[in-house]
């Protein structure tokens, strides 16, 4: 109720005083006579179209929107991956969406991972396979990002990629600090309608943790003091 | 004995819209400063903005749609329109031929021409706010929709004309005989202790859910009805000059 | 031809009654003084004429019709008081325009003579002007659209006396000119005098007199004399005011209940004579006994 009294009531009283005072002032100063009012209405008017053009010429947005058959395409892939990974079967995890692999160095055979996902809210999954063709004392850690939809714009690319480094023969994998992206969208309708109507419109957002995968020889024991895996 | 002048009601109140049209023209100049107002205001945030976290991403949108200036189109329109009726407006008219009857007539027609030309000014307050976001936000803009479907405009035009109608019809009320003005107090207050009491009684969904016409069509009945509704009232109200 | 026609007409604001079964009828096609004290109820007489307000009872007929709310009474009909207002935008000038654009009988050529006489600039706007160049203006406005019936509610109100004279004249030109009906009311009876045909006296509510000049003139008359002479006389009359001064009197008597004819009165050393219309609306109107020394004494 207060919503709708401060939504409704304080523009109303806002709006009455500026038509009050400016009908006030209008008598005060003379040279606001009809002829001229109109001219300046007509103007106003006239900005606007141009304003229109413009932006329908040469605005265009750098954020592609995805089209909803293809966010319907990617709601399918996105369950396959979940199918996947609940099948602990990893073959979800393709080139396609390898985004980053660091090639680390490590000594001896016990590599402990401390991993810092501080405040970031980030989930990520972490996977360990056993590569018999990796030397010893090299770990590979890939990072797969899937893709992260958010009200039809991929954000795929704005996610942070995490900090991973060896120190003091540790493997530590931190997560970036939240990432803080807006948005202007210009959309030429009426929200409150839209809002109710398009229940079953595109999924509000979708996406799926992140998948870290550590490659390690066979002869390594990794340490996982956090219980993460 | 001179003869008389016959002149009709059509040509009367065609003679008071245009003459009030230009003369109320200021009426359309405050929504001009009421709407660049906001649109400044509104300027950074637009009509209401979404935010959502994903894993390490905190997503917030400015939504720049036509909410906002539809709000305060419509709530001008029934500032205008109850100023209309007030005594100032009413004694001009009675320096030209008039009656009440024509007055109330005129008047409802210069709401309605009012309404299509705020519905115009709206869109520009709407492009060039746009406008200004695309020069400002280059980078982060989305363009989901530029142009606004005629059905929506027809839509925007209904509720400002819905408003003004209301605007009329109170003003009106509270000019007319003394027997309407205690009924349709009663039933205001009525209405207002019913929406304090239980503000979930009213449930507006199911004509958010019509189709955009079918809504306009709803809003143009309701305005009609307040428009018949007025002129009646104005038929049996008296001149009062105090 | 009657253009109004009141019967047993009406009217009252709450407890107060304005009006008191009025019946009367005017003629077209001449001047009329509307005639009474401060609240007599002449406004609200005009304001049923004009169609402006509704009778609590009792009807009235303007050009026909009932005038209420009927845009065939507006359209020949204007009233025009100190009341009269325009929007803030209008010059006089495009007030003049608006004028012409409504009324189909409007001089527009009269009306820019007549504003240039007053001396009034038409450049200004309405609000912008004095008291008595508004009333002036207003009146022009008046005179220049020619409607069958003209309401004149006090026009000459805060005229200088100069100004006041000439359009007297102005509006026996207009009327000759253009024969319409003027109804007027003003507390300037004396001067008014020389254009009114019918006088309209209304008291409390009422109309207590309705008759040409000549005739209403006539209703009373003054007799002075020795004091003893008169005595007599008086006792079998209605007196409206007296006033006695060593020895002699004089007295307001009305004329019709006279029966002695004047050379009787000579003889006994009183001498008659007449009343201007003023001084009859003052003694009809007055209070019988009421006197403002009384207050003070």
């Amino acid at each position: 109720m207060t919503t709708t009294f401060f939504l409704f009531f304080i523009p109303l009283l806002f709006i009455a005083a500026i038509v009050l005072l400016l009908g006030k002032l209008s008598k005060k100063i003379k040279i606001w006579t009809p002829k001229r009012i109109i001219i300046g209405i007509t103007s106003y008017i006239v900005l606007g179209l141009i304003a229109f053009l413009y932006i329908s010429f040469f605005s265009e947005s750098k954020i592609p929107l995805l089209s909803f058959s293809k966010i319907k395409q990617l709601e399918i892939k996105l369950d396959q991956i979940q199918k996947y990974d609940q099948e602990d079967d990893s073959s979800y995890l393709t080139e396609e969406y390898k985004k980053k692999t660091w090639d680390l160095k490590y000594e001896g055979n016990t590599l402990p991972v401390v991993i810092n996902e501080g405040d970031s809210g980030s989930s990520i999954n972490f996977r360990v396979r056993y590569n018999d063709n990796i030397e010893s004392g090299k770990a590979l850690v890939t990072y797969y990002q899937f893709p992260v939809i958010v009200e039809g714009i991929d954000l795929s690319d704005e996610v942070p990629l995490p900090n991973v480094y060896v120190a003091q023969n540790q493997l530590f994998i931190e997560a970036l600090s939240k990432q803080q992206i807006n948005y202007y969208r210009i959309n030429a309708t009426l929200g409150i309608l839209d809002m109710n109507r398009e229940i079953e419109h595109k999924p509000y957002a979708m996406f799926y943790s992140n998948v870290i995968v550590i490659d390690i020889p066979r002869s390594t024991v990794l340490e996982d003091s956090q219980g993460l895996f | 004995m001179q003869s008389l002048t016959n002149i009709s009601l059509k040509t009367i109140v065609i003679k008071q819209v245009k003459w009030k049209a230009k003369l109320y023209i200021s009426a359309l100049s405050s929504l001009v400063i009421v709407q660049i107002i906001f649109g400044i205001l509104t300027f950074g945030s637009g009509s209401g903005s979404s935010g959502s976290g994903q894993g390490s991403l905190n997503v917030q949108f400015s939504n720049y749609s036509l909410d906002m200036i539809l709000i305060i189109s419509a709530i001008w329109a029934f500032i205008v329109a109850l100023l209309f009726t007030t005594k100032a407006h009413r004694i001009d008219d009675l320096s030209v031929i008039s009656s009440r009857t024509s007055s109330a007539i005129a008047n409802i027609f210069v709401i309605i021409i009012y309404s299509f030309f705020a519905v115009i000014i709206m869109i520009s307050t709407y492009y060039l706010q746009a406008l200004g976001i695309a020069l400002a936000e280059k980078n982060s803009l989305v363009i989901d929709n530029l142009f606004i479907s005629p059905s929506i405009l027809i839509l925007c035009f209904s509720s400002i004309c819905l408003f003004g109608a209301m605007g009329l019809l109170l003003g009106t009320i509270f000019k007319g005989p003394a027997v309407i003005k205690i009924f349709v107090s009663m039933f205001i207050l009525l209405g207002l202790i019913l929406i304090f009491m239980s503000p979930g009684s009213i449930n507006l969904l199911p004509i958010i859910m019509l189709s955009n016409l079918m809504i306009s069509v709803l809003y143009l009945f309701v305005a009609v009805l307040c428009f018949s509704l007025t002129i009646r009232i104005a038929d049996k109200s008296e001149v009062s000059r105090k | 031809m009657n253009i109004i026609q009141c019967e047993e007409l009406s009217k009252s604001f709450g407890r107060r009654h304005a009006l008191q079964r009025v019946t009367c009828a005017i003629d077209a096609e001449k001047i009329i003084g509307i005639i009474g004290r401060n609240g007599a109820g002449k406004s609200t007489l005009l304001n049923i004429f004009a169609g402006y307000i509704k009778p609590t009872t009792g009807s009235c007929k303007v050009f026909n019709e009932n005038p209420f709310n009927n845009i065939q009474t507006a359209a020949n009909m204007i009233f025009i008081d100190d009341r009269l207002s325009f929007s803030d935008y209008l010059s006089l000038e495009d007030i003049l325009k608006m004028g012409a654009d409504f009324y189909p009988n409007w001089q527009n050529e009269l009306a820019y003579r007549m504003l240039d006489y007053a001396g009034i600039d038409l450049t200004a706007k309405h609000q912008q002007l004095s008291k008595g160049q508004l009333a002036t203006f207003n009146l022009v406005y008046g005179l220049v659209s020619r409607c069958a019936l003209t309401i004149l509610d006090e026009p000459m109100n805060g005229m200088d006396e100069v100004i006041r004279t000439d359009f007297y004249r102005a509006i026996l030109k207009e009327y000759l000119a253009f024969p319409r009906t003027f109804l007027i009311t003003s507390h300037h009876l004396q001067e008014m005098e020389s254009i009114l045909e019918e006088i309209l006296l209304m008291d409390e509510g009422s109309v207590i007199a309705h008759a040409p000049l000549d005739e209403f003139k006539e209703q009373l008359i003054s007799l002075s004399g020795p004091s003893d002479a008169l005595a007599d006389l008086l006792s079998e009359t209605e007196v409206y005011a007296q006033k006695i001064m060593a020895g002699m009197t004089s007295a307001i008597i009305d004329a019709s209940k006279l029966f002695v004819s004047e050379e009787i009165l000579r003889a006994k050393g009183i001498t008659v004579s007449s009343l201007n219309a003023s001084e009859v609306c003052k003694y009809l109107t007055s209070k019988k006994g009421s006197d403002i020394d009384a207050i003070f004494d």
